[in-house]
């Protein structure tokens, strides 16, 4: 198939403004009048709130209102467990905890006036540890709950005691993967405009999820959604991080605003984002594993315990896409994972690029590569006797047959562009001096979208203009990956005309249907569809006319480069001139589009049915230098190989790959958010580190394209799975290079160099 | 709360009038510490009245390399200490350690005056400035004194600077005749980045034999120190006699010597052992001797 | 505490301001000035979201107390379009897809200016090294190296 503005690496359509300096983020966002707020963050990790004294605080100047937990209406909000507190009332149980908030003519005047606050606290015993507790008996966070279990994923399949009967080899090893942040480069910030264009309230700012933030702005105000409406702007990138936090703002804004009947505006700094935000998940990973002896897998058996932190969030999801990733893309009889997520008083733990699969990847790909060596194996031999292939079962019981099972064909693909083959056998051979290097790799299938997480419906509006200019509004929300160009695209595509005829529309959720979040790699996939529906819809209604007006039929007729052609190839009329004249005869040129998933099925009880109706497939392969004296880690150069059915735009696909890249190879060898006590060390870039330019290896994308049944235009989803892969062909490179195996991220000087990580106060 | 006013110095004298009159004065360099603790409302400006910003006085810039010493003003920024050619061929361990503090931006505004007075245990300045055994200039109303680093560093983020007074420059001898030298730095990533552990190797060497020696640490102990007993090791040695293991072990003994066993200490034992390793093979083959 | 007085070429264009002694370089030009390209994302020097022009060089602008750079030229993004349409580098940044969310663009165009004003023809390390201290989360830095190079050429003599 030949595509006009699909599958091309068009420009991006908001590139003009940003590159200019003129795109407004939230930051940059004033309204008359405008009030400035602050919060006051808890003192401790777990503690009771005996008193809260702001008598001082209300009467510093330029403050407008000094406001607790028994100002807002309904206190508690969540997308999936209503346990998350707007202010801590009584309780802190994380320390990202606000007590109290301020409104007053200046950001500086609101510190002022919260540094007056005097709370008088109760310190408690906190847990800190997930394994500690999962105990029994152990001191319970939540007091309305059972225990301190958020979540029990299960999943069997066959019978692993036979399985592990039948095994030659057994191999049992425990991973743990660290807590991280997602580092986006725009602190958050929200402004809330009180009575603003019969709304109650209007929420602009940096807003991964519009939806979801006015469902918690309604709950907090205890109004209807109707009453709320909230207007996304430039956001300075999430990757799941710009959800339940903003939500969280924007209900204490909207508090505020209201009560003071000005707009408030709340702009965190670094350090107040890396206190109150949520982060990744860490996990705690239990592996077993049998193979017979010539490498085909027998059984396994798998227990994972994510840390929630001190609320649920989205724990019972991100664990949820572990269990159905755990295995890993390899064909197994006999399974058992249970995959659970624990209250702890640590920072909360929520989505982020990747969801829960980074971390069993990370856990399964070192496996992997552990069972080769004791088998005497090559990493790659041990992966193709395993791995699926087309109409493969997985391990939840589904059959793999209705796209396109590239995992062969990513690997070879990877395997070629950083000439696998060779360095494996030329690195495998002894090493003289310090510097040693190794190669290693990873693969990964991945559910598209949100799975049997919840309903997966996403709409859009496109209107048609009589000059033939257009407007697309979409439900999903442009994070920065490029979305408002991918459905430019599309809509150019089917209503053939030109990009710059396209005007691409921030989120307002008063014009455009509820369509979920912005998550899960759905965006391309789920809204894509919806677009092409609104525009497939007028391209129908414009062609009929034409139709009748030529005395054409509708099969012959075409709409390309902004004309009407015959099947000829002979021009008829000026798309503008049609829609002009539609317009005139009363015709309307606006259509909503829909799209809604195929079906699919999940047994919570038994973890077992179809819980994704398509995945993508992945490989990434790490070439590393170790400096054996130093413990030092470079990458040297990384090939990453994915199926992502069909590029809309390739260079916003390399974008993505070469981003997640290197966030992967963040989360593998320098991050870790340092906590003591449920207490954030490390709180700003200085002692946080990211990966900066000179980190950067050579990388090399490789798209590949197997168009998908589903994904419009074949379309699937290229966001997280570019993340989930690196820290895993990292540490397997690392090993071939030093022999020493590395099971805890980060990869670390200490850990390079001596085996275990070191921290302050430690031993 | 903060609460201090911005002075502007126009000439040195004037600084040095204002620092004699005021209590509580800060001087203001490139700002690359000050602002820092600026956002953190670090205690620092407990004692501030006064920020005295001295970007104006001309002669606390710039880069003099004479035969027998060396200057450099304090308010000469990194930038301008790694462009200067003659410092690069001359001083390379200098040029290196300067390349290795912050980012472009950094260095752009970041003096080597406010390195040192800062003295932050990682403050990628001392280990090289102490190689070369330098000493600073202090100035004040009261008249001129000149103090070696090593004095003017009393532990970590305290000087000997009086409140009174300024550092103008930082003098050194040049190092004579055939010399060898080795900046070495590690970082938790491959830019921006505070130094776990760095150090310096400056070595003058007369017909094949080490005549003067100096391997000094830098963020491996709380204060930049030279290792004494390494340089008692490699001191008038013969190059072809250096065991440059030997030096590293006898180095990553000295430290714990000096630190005490703590929690970095398994890392920075082995980790230091290896870099000092490397200077003195550094220093080696620069001389010809490496294989 | 008394305010004081600087002056202030930004963008070509002359202000005359009155500034707090606590005020940096970054409040000036988001708050007094209105130039809001320039982003704040760290406060700390370490992410170069908020990366202006100073006299020639590239500088953290949340490193610099306004009142300490009395009577210099400042850069902005905002002065990098002209009459006569996008500048090389900006042309390049939009051909080479090196934004994404387009918080870190800003900062990363003003220091790779400064790069190629003073080096027209800089070497891939040398562009490394000049944005080093430009984190940006979103592009892996692949096409923002391949856009200044892009750029460098085009216009770099
Ligand atoms: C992002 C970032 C990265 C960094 N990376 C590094 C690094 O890798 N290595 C490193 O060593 N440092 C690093 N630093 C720290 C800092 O940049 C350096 O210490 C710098 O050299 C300080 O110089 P300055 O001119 O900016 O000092 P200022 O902040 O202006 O002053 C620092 C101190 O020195 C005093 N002072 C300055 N000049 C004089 C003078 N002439 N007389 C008397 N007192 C004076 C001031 O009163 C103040 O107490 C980094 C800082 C940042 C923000
Ligand atoms: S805001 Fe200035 S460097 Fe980050
Ligand atoms: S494009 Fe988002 S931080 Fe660089």
């Amino acid at each position: 198939m030949t595509f006009k503005h699909v599958n091309k690496g068009i420009k991006r359509v908001d590139a003009y403004e940003k590159v200019t300096g003129k795109a407004k983020f939230g930051a940059d966002m004033e309204f008359a009048d405008m009030l400035f707020a602050k919060v006051l963050r808890s003192e401790y990790s777990h503690a009771e709130i005996k008193k809260i004294d702001v008598s001082e605080a209300k009467k510093m100047p330029g403050v407008k209102g000094v406001y607790t937990a028994f100002d807002i209406p309904n206190n508690l909000f969540g997308v999936i467990v209503q346990d998350q507190q707007v202010l801590a009332k009584d309780k802190v149980v994380l320390a990202g905890d606000g007590i109290v908030m301020a409104a007053a003519e200046s950001e500086k005047e609101a510190a002022a006036a919260l540094e007056k606050v005097k709370v008088k606290y109760e310190e408690l015993d906190g847990i800190y540890d997930v394994m500690e507790a999962r105990k029994e008996g152990s001191l319970k966070i939540h007091e309305d709950k059972e225990d301190n279990q958020v979540i029990h994923h299960p999943l069997r399949k066959g019978d692993v005691e036979k399985g592990f009967a039948e095994a030659y080899l057994i191999l049992e090893r425990e991973y743990t993967t660290q807590l991280i942040e997602h580092s986006y480069l725009e602190p958050e910030a929200v402004i809330v405009v009180p009575n603003d264009q019969n709304h109650l309230v209007s929420v602009y700012g940096s807003i991964q999820n519009p939806y979801a933030a006015r469902s918690a702005v309604a709950a907090v105000l205890g109004v209807e959604l109707a009453d709320v409406r909230v207007i996304q702007n430039h956001i300075g990138g999430s990757f799941g991080g710009k959800d339940e936090v903003i939500s969280a703002m924007a209900a204490r804004a909207a508090v505020m605003a209201l009560d003071l009947d000005r707009p408030v505006k709340m702009v965190n700094t670094r350090e107040e984002s890396f206190t109150e935000s949520y982060k990744r998940h860490p996990y705690n990973l239990k592996y077993k594993i049998g193979a017979t002896e010539d490498g085909k897998l027998t059984a396994m058996e798998i227990e994972a315990a994510a840390d929630s932190g001190g609320y649920a969030c989205q724990t019972p999801f991100v664990t949820w896409r572990s269990v159905v990733q755990a295995t890993g893309p390899y064909e197994l009889d006999n399974v058992k994972t249970d995959t659970y997520g624990y209250y702890t008083n640590n920072p909360y733990t929520g989505a982020m690029r990747g969801y829960g699969s980074p971390q069993v990847i990370f856990a399964q790909e070192s496996l992997m590569d552990e069972l080769a060596e004791e088998l005497d194996m090559s990493p790659v031999e041990l992966r193709k006797k395993n791995m699926y292939s087309q109409d493969s079962v997985t391990a939840s019981g589904q059959k793999l047959d209705g796209h396109t099972v590239s995992l062969a064909e990513v690997m070879e693909k990877a395997m070629k562009e950083i000439n696998y083959e060779e360095k494996y056998k030329e690195y495998s051979k002894e090493q003289f001096g310090d510097k040693k290097r190794g190669i290693g790799l990873s693969i990964s299938f991945r559910g598209c979208s949100l799975g049997a997480e919840a309903i997966d419906a996403a709409a859009s509006l496109i209107q048609i203009n009589k000059d033939g200019s257009a407007a697309v509004y979409s439900g999903l929300a442009e994070n920065g990956q490029g979305l408002k160009t991918i459905f430019t695209q599309i809509t150019a595509e089917v209503l053939g005309i030109r990009i710059e005829d396209i005007d691409y529309m921030e989120v307002d959720t008063t014009f455009t249907p509820d369509s979920g979040s912005t998550v899960a790699s759905r965006a391309t996939l789920i809204g894509g569809n919806a677009v092409k529906n609104a525009a497939e819809k007028l391209r129908k209604r414009i062609i009929n006319f034409a139709a009748d007006k030529f005395d054409f039929s509708a099969d012959n007729l075409a709409l390309k480069d902004g004309f009407l052609y015959d099947e000829s190839g002979n021009r008829l009329a000026l798309f503008s001139d049609l829609t002009q004249e539609m317009g005139n005869t009363g015709i309307l040129l606006s259509a909503y589009g829909w799209y809604k998933g195929p079906e699919i099925s999940w047994d919570e009880e038994k973890g077992c049915g179809n819980p994704y109706f398509t995945y993508v497939y992945g490989c990434q392969i790490a070439e590393v230098e170790v400096d054996t004296g130093t413990g030092e880690l470079t990458i040297l150069e990384m090939a990453a190989a994915h199926d992502v059915g069909r590029a809309i735009n390739p260079a916003n696909v390399k974008g993505q790959i070469y981003g997640g890249v290197m966030m992967g190879l963040g989360y593998g060898i320098m991050e870790e958010l340092e906590v003591e006590k449920g207490m954030i060390k490390t709180k700003n870039f200085h002692d946080y580190l990211i990966p900066t330019i000179k980190d950067m290896p050579e990388i090399k994308p490789i798209i590949v394209e197997n168009p998908d049944p589903d994904g419009p235009f074949g379309a699937k989803s290229i966001g997280e799975p570019t993340l989930e892969l690196g820290s895993a062909a990292i540490a397997n490179a690392v090993a071939h290079a030093s022999g020493r195996r590395i099971r805890s991220l980060p990869l670390n000087l200490e850990r390079v160099l001596i085996g275990r990580s070191l921290h302050k106060g430690g031993k | 709360m903060i609460d201090y006013q911005l002075l502007r110095a126009r000439s040195f004298n004037e600084a040095l009038e204002i620092l004699e009159s005021k209590k509580n004065v800060r001087c203001l360099a490139g700002g690359t510490d000050i602002l820092v603790d600026l956002h953190h409302k670090d205690e620092f400006f407990d004692s501030v009245d006064y920020l005295l910003d001295i970007n104006s006085i001309d002669e606390l810039k710039g880069i003099k390399l004479g035969k027998k010493e060396g200057e450099i003003g304090s308010l000469t920024t990194h930038s301008e200490i790694i462009e200067n050619k003659e410092l690069q061929e001359k001083l390379p361990f200098v040029a290196a350690a300067a390349a290795s503090i912050g980012s472009t931006q950094i260095r752009n505004r970041a003096t080597i005056g406010g390195n040192l007075v800062n003295a932050a245990a990682c403050a990628d300045s001392f280990s090289p400035m102490i190689a070369l055994e330098a000493e600073v200039v202090l100035v004040s109303k009261r008249g001129e004194r000149r103090l070696s680093i090593r004095d003017f560093i009393k532990s970590p983020y305290k000087t000997a600077l009086a409140e009174d007074e300024l550092l103008k420059k930082i003098v050194f001898p040049m190092p004579q005749g055939e010399y060898y030298s080795s900046y070495q730095k590690i970082g938790r990533r491959k830019a921006v980045s505070i130094s776990r552990i760095s150090l310096t190797l400056l070595a003058e060497v007369k017909a094949e034999k080490i005549v003067n020696i100096q391997v000094v640490s830098g963020a491996a102990t709380p204060s930049p120190v030279p290792f004494e007993k390494v340089n008692e090791y490699l001191s008038a040695k013969n190059l072809a006699e250096v065991d440059s293991k030997e030096a590293g072990r006898i180095a990553a003994e000295e430290m714990v010597e000096i630190t005490g066993r703590r929690w970095s200490t398994p890392y920075k034992q082995p980790a230091l052992s290896k870099l000092v390793e490397r200077a003195v093979e550094d220093m080696l083959e620069e001389a010809g001797y490496n294989g | 505490m008394a305010k004081l007085d600087v002056e202030l070429t930004v963008n070509g264009e002359k202000y005359n301001l009155k500034v707090g002694s606590q005020e940096r370089l970054l409040d000036t030009i988001r708050k007094q000035l209105k130039l809001t390209g320039t982003k704040e994302g760290c406060s700390v020097g370490e992410c170069g979201a908020c990366t202006v022009i100073l006299d020639d060089k590239a500088v953290n602008s949340c490193m610099v107390l306004t009142a300490q750079v009395d009577g210099s030229q400042i850069i902005t993004v905002e002065g990098l379009e002209s009459k006569g349409g996008l500048h090389p580098l900006q042309k390049a940044f939009i051909e080479k897809q090196a934004i994404q969310c387009g918080f870190c663009t800003p900062g990363m165009l003003m220091s790779a200016l400064a790069l190629i004003k003073e080096n027209p023809q800089p070497s891939k390390e040398e562009i490394k090294t000049a944005l080093e201290g430009n984190l940006c989360r979103c592009t892996g830095y692949q096409q923002i190296i391949e856009a200044v190079e892009a750029a460098a050429e085009e216009w770099g003599v």
